[in-house]
């Protein structure tokens, strides 16, 4: 396991260091410039030229990317050009609020999807299958933004149930953080939920299709029993492959979300970073987001041996 | 769901508003600051300025000077020194009692080209020369030549400890009525009671919180909901919707400082020929983006100068009128008798300018002009815009105060101009704005920007559109929220019942 997990790690290696190259010349070669949106459009020139020298910018771009690289791998992911706080520190206090909001939205799609596959399984082909059906597409069909407006609309303006924006951390108030957590969730869950429950739905059938499953029916075992207890085991490997790539797809609708929920996760950060061109933030936050995204794969890739014990890893 | 909402109970907000007490404020901002340095003199910063620091002069919305740190002050009689009498045991915000000592370092900041950023201008560049601590509580301010807007460059900076110079970018020590508790970026700054601010019994507040959002319908909502107190810039569409609620108080700026231009750069053809500017002026109707892209909240402008100024002259305001017969006239004149094609990058940061530049666009499209709107985000607009890299543009332009307030700008200003680049200003423009600059008779200085806005009236590069109101929306259970000349608002008299 362990020769296994120090493989994929030495793998991650090119993944990550194409990511650095990617992500620094996509920032650098987009057209902007940090000075001017530090001092404004009444900037003089040589103002202008003072801050670039100061911000390192006047130096060739390979110059500069072997700098960062180089600080980079002794830990240090620089300062914000606009407001001199160190990078990491931004990053460690906007990263709890995205993998709150991303694991929120994780336990919502599951407990939407799951029992959604189950009940279309177990009763197929009756009303409840067809209604299922059309809930999980009506669903799928919701754009993010929409649903959280909606969200918003509802629940907070109509009903006035929950505060519309806002975060405050688990630490500080448990009840008042969850209440804050849970439009989003939602918001950011449903689409994936339907697909989630589309994916399981269609594993469920294949695997009751099984000669395993026809002798646990031989074998007098009630109905519940090999849904639950046999199929939706073997059903979950190939979910919880989807689940994993889907956590991209979280962190990528974590921009949208936590605009409109007036969260201040990795998703604020990276927008409010690329629009004044601190090219230090977007990096980092960047290749800090590609190292997660690798993890949760090899997590993934982990979990496998958990749920089929004929899986090893040598 | 239903049970996880009925759980919460109806009034999560009432609640929340309960546990944040009356001594406290939210107030909701459009973007988060930049950092706490008052010299960039970025709009994004002006919301926590006059917060956390005092000037030694401050104007009312009304451009009328009242005493700050400073409780009185004498001009010299022929205009080239100041004199500035301190309010003795002014306390920063470490404790320290504010000296003349302290003033002058922070002017002497103010002006040196290295730190003084965007105050450079308004300070050495209005002819600020030396500022002297006569005693611990006298300031002089010396000045190269006669200079009638000596108030106005002594108005623009703000009085910090300089022993924060160094630390600006994320906190500061200031004389204001609050001090930093904390900043984190991205999602609040925080601000507490300075309990020695020199106005004793101010503020009442305990503590103000600014919050920004990305999102000014997240914003609308919020203040909707009464999760913040106080909303700044509210979305322009939202405002007759918000009016008509009963619990809000919604109400536009009135500095009058704000003014909206379309800009043609006059070195890219077909801009370089006076008679097509000219066309464009015909061609722009104000009344209606006035009235569809800012609720109608402000005031149509030909001339660039409103009412207040004293270089308002409203014959000016008749030279031109919404007449796209008389605008494909001028153009036929020019040699573009089929119109023609060009680009104007708008940026998008601010909804207001990609919807003026599509009324423009609708109109020019009658008279056989293709605009084409590119839009750029602010990062890119920015140099696009100092480099004068456009044919035509819509910004805004701040010009309260003194008349000469217009010509910081870049688009008017003399030096390091992006649409003069060469300096080939039209005849008379600078020389006109130069001897405004060391004339302090009114009726010579009201002749000369008379002089001044005819020439940008014929020359036509800049067209003025009107002027905007930045809207604010507040609870109506907040009292005393105000704002001064440059909108930096103003909590110092706030409470919350």
């Amino acid at each position: 396991m362990a020769r296994y997990i120090g493989s994929r790690l030495v793998q991650a290696i090119p993944v990550l260091f194409l990511v650095s190259v990617a992500v620094f010349s996509i920032i650098h070669l987009t057209p902007g410039d940090p000075a001017y949106v530090l001092l404004g459009p009444n900037a003089l020139p040589d103002q202008v030229k003072e801050i670039r020298a100061e911000l390192g910018l006047d130096r060739p771009l390979p110059v500069q990317y072997a700098v960062w690289v180089s600080r980079v791998v002794r830990g240090d992911l620089g300062r914000s050009y606009l407001n001199g706080f160190p990078v990491i520190g931004l990053l460690d206090r906007a990263w709890p609020v995205t993998l709150q909001v991303t694991i929120g939205a994780l336990l919502v799609a599951l407990a939407v999807a799951v029992p959604l596959a189950l009940l279309t399984v177990r009763f197929r082909r009756t009303w409840v299958d067809h209604a299922a059906g059309a809930f999980v597409a009506v669903a799928y069909g919701m754009p993010t933004f929409w649903v959280a407006i909606l969200l918003v609309f509802v629940l907070s303006i109509r009903l006035r149930w929950l505060p519309p924006s806002g975060y405050v951390s688990l630490g500080q108030d448990p009840g008042q953080a969850l209440r804050l957590l849970l439009m989003p969730s939602i918001a950011l869950s449903l689409g994936v939920a339907s697909v989630l429950a589309r994916f399981l739905r269609a594993t469920l059938l294949e695997e009751l299709a099984r000669e395993y499953v026809r002798t646990a029916r031989a074998k007098g075992l009630a109905e519940r029993a090999v849904l639950y207890r046999h199929a939706t085991r073997n059903a979950l490997v190939p979910v919880v492959t989807v689940l994993g790539m889907q956590f991209g797809a979280f962190m990528g609708g974590a921009v949208l979300t936590e605009a409109i929920f007036g969260l201040p996760g990795v998703g604020r950060l990276l927008w409010n970073s690329v629009l004044s061109r601190d090219y230090a933030v977007v990096q980092a936050a960047v290749l800090v987001s590609a190292v997660v995204f690798v993890l949760i794969n090899l997590l993934t890739d982990l979990c496998y041996g958990l749920l089929d014990p004929r899986i090893r890893y040598g | 769901m239903g049970t996880a909402a009925a759980a919460i109970s109806p009034s999560v907000l009432a609640r929340a508003a309960q546990a944040q007490g009356k001594g406290q404020v939210t107030v909701g901002l459009p973007a988060d600051i930049l950092n706490f340095d008052p010299s960039m003199k970025q709009f994004s910063t002006y919301p926590v300025i006059r917060q956390v620091y005092s000037k030694l002069l401050d104007y009312t919305v009304a451009y009328q000077p009242v005493p700050d740190l400073a409780v009185s002050w004498k001009i010299a009689d022929d205009y080239r020194s100041a004199t500035f009498k301190l309010r003795p045991g002014v306390k920063f915000h470490n404790g320290r009692t504010m000296t003349a000592k302290d003033v002058v370092a922070v002017f002497e900041r103010a002006m040196n080209p290295e730190f003084g950023q965007n105050l450079v201008t308004l300070t050495s560049g209005q002819g600020m020369r030396a500022v002297t601590a006569v005693d611990d509580t006298t300031v002089r301010f010396d000045y190269e030549y006669q200079t009638p807007n000596i108030l106005d460059t002594i108005q623009e900076v703000d009085i910090i400890a300089p022993e924060a110079f160094s630390q600006l970018r994320q906190t500061t020590i200031g004389t204001g009525p609050f001090k930093v508790a904390e900043w984190v970026p991205n999602d609040h700054v925080a601000l507490d009671r300075f309990p020695q601010y020199w106005n004793s019994g101010r503020p009442s507040l305990e503590r103000v919180t600014l919050k920004p959002f990305n999102n000014p319908d997240a914003m609308v909502t919020a203040l909707q909901t009464g999760t913040i107190d106080i909303a700044i810039s509210l979305p322009y569409p939202q405002a007759a919707r918000l009016r008509a609620e009963h619990d809000l108080v919604i109400q536009g700026d009135s500095t009058g400082a704000f003014l909206n231009n379309f800009e043609m750069n006059p070195q890219r053809p077909p801009f370089d020929k006076k008679l097509v500017r000219q066309a464009m002026q015909y061609a722009v109707d104000r009344e209606t983006i006035l009235k569809t892209v800012y609720a109608g909240l402000g005031q149509v402008r030909v001339a660039p100068y409103p009412p207040n100024s004293t270089a308002y002259n409203p014959e000016l305001n008749k030279r031109y009128r919404f007449d796209l017969a008389r605008a494909k006239q001028l153009l036929t004149q020019a040699g573009y008798p089929n119109g023609f094609k060009f680009t104007a990058p708008i940026t998008p940061a601010s909804a207001d300018y990609p919807q003026a530049a599509q009324i423009l666009k609708a109109d020019l499209a009658k008279i056989g002009v293709d605009m084409e709107i590119q839009l750029v985000d602010i990062a890119r607009f920015v140099p696009m815009l100092f480099g004068g890299q456009f044919d035509m543009t819509y910004a805004f332009v701040a010009l309260n105060k003194d008349p000469l307030t217009l010509f910081r700008n870049s688009a008017y200003r003399t030096f390091s101009s992006p649409v003069f680049p060469q300096g080939n200003f039209p005849a008379g423009y600078v020389d006109t704005i130069n001897a405004a600059r060391h004339t302090v008779v009114k009726e010579a200085r009201y002749n000369l920007f008379t002089k001044i806005q005819e020439i940008l009236l014929d020359e036509a590069w800049m067209i003025p559109v009107c002027s905007h109101e930045v809207i604010s929306g507040w609870l109506k259970s907040v009292h005393g929220f105000s704002w001064d000349i440059d909108f930096e608002i103003q909590l110092d008299n706030t409470s919350k019942s």
